[in-house]
């Protein structure tokens, strides 16, 4: 019995080992496989492949195919295809901003690095907006506004109401990357002066909502204001009641007001642009 | 760009691929002198349970949004 006992175990072990080796001849047979296609490989997904495979392999590797397979990795990665995370949907965030090839994209290889870098988180918070997810776009928010203050949340928010499209309207033809730049700065530096946006949570005190539209009103280095709501559809007539009211009290002399009412993820947004000229 | 997500099973591996381990209280530093790493943006050392290595020179960040942001714009052309 003692016998049969010693010879099972004996069985178990070898056929461990025998695992084991079989795993190391698969691992040596992948990495040498990478290897001869390495040069040619350029797609992401192939790429993607190999460093997950050699990830898989490399610790049933013998001590030499470590080595080979640790310089297989780095050709690989310098190929730069390849984002490791412990939280992938982060970077996915910031990596799959896109301002298409118009002149947004223009506006945004003429400004500073360090704007360039704002906007990518702009438009990163307005991606995830109109996907719903409101809190994610928060949660960005908090950052640009820890590092960046106030100028970092004014460049935000032009993108996020997409106020920066009156921006745009300001842009020539005949601009220069310089011109681009300039207006840039001035739009960010008057931004509060030029738009006003109202959370839901201040509709409850008109006084104060009134208020502000009439000194934003008065200071605008524009022919206009923009006035910009997240909400309910009822907190969009809600204020579109108080700035018809400012009209009728004669608290407020604009000569048109043009409004807009769109889906922003489960929100709805309000845009609403206030002439003081005739046109 | 693609993904790969760091889990248990493989950080051991990504980590000694990149010359790097986890020191005792768990900050990611270079195996061969012990030194920590420091995200080159947010300029905090890098915890082992929340980083990603970026493209372009293999930097390891601290996982947040301008973290991304200001890589790749410095690498962009």
């Amino acid at each position: 019995m003692a016998n049969n006992n010693t010879d099972i175990e004996r069985k178990d072990s070898n056929n461990k080992l025998d695992n084991t080796k079989e795993q190391e001849i698969l691992g040596i047979q992948v990495i040498s496989s990478i290897v001869s296609k390495v040069e040619m490989v350029a797609d992401p997904s192939t790429i993607l492949s190999a460093i997950k495979e050699i990830i898989f392999f490399y610790r049933l590797l013998p001590e030499g195919w470590k080595r080979r397979a640790s310089d297989l990795f780095l050709k690989l990665w310098n190929k730069r295809k390849v984002i490791i995370s412990t939280d992938p949907e982060q970077p996915k965030k910031i990596y799959e901003v896109s301002f298409g090839d118009g002149k947004l994209d223009k506006l945004y290889k003429s400004v500073s690095k360090k704007d360039q870098a704002i906007m990518l988180q702009g438009k990163s918070m307005l991606d995830l907006i109109n996907k719903g997810l409101h809190s994610d776009s928060d949660e960005i928010k908090k950052y640009v506004e820890e590092r960046y203050h106030h100028r970092g949340l004014n460049v935000v928010d032009m993108m996020t109401t997409k106020d920066i499209e009156y921006l745009i309207e300001d842009m020539k033809e005949s601009f220069t990357s310089k011109d681009y730049k300039k207006l840039f700065e001035e739009w960010v530096s008057k931004y509060d002066s030029i738009a006003l946006l109202v959370s839901p949570s201040e509709l409850s005190n008109i006084n104060i909502v009134k208020s502000k539209i009439k000194e934003i009103s008065a200071k605008t280095p524009k022919d206009y204001v923009l006035i910009n709501l997240s909400g309910k559809m009822d907190d969009c007539a809600a204020l579109l009641t108080i700035i018809s009211n400012l009209k009728e009290e004669k608290e407020l002399n604009y000569s048109k007001m043009e409004h807009d009412i769109s889906d922003s993820g489960f929100c709805k947004s309000l845009r609403v642009k206030l002439l003081f000229k005739n046109n | 760009m693609e993904y790969i997500q760091i889990n248990d099973s493989n950080k051991d591996v990504i980590l000694e691929l990149f010359g790097k381990s986890l020191d005792a209280d768990g900050f990611i530093i270079e195996t061969k002198n012990k030194i920590r790493l420091i995200c080159p943006h947010s300029n905090k050392y890098i915890r082992g349970n929340d980083f990603s290595i970026l493209p372009n020179s293999a930097t390891f960040v601290n996982n947040k949004p301008y973290c991304f942001a200001e890589h790749i714009v410095s690498h962009s052309k």
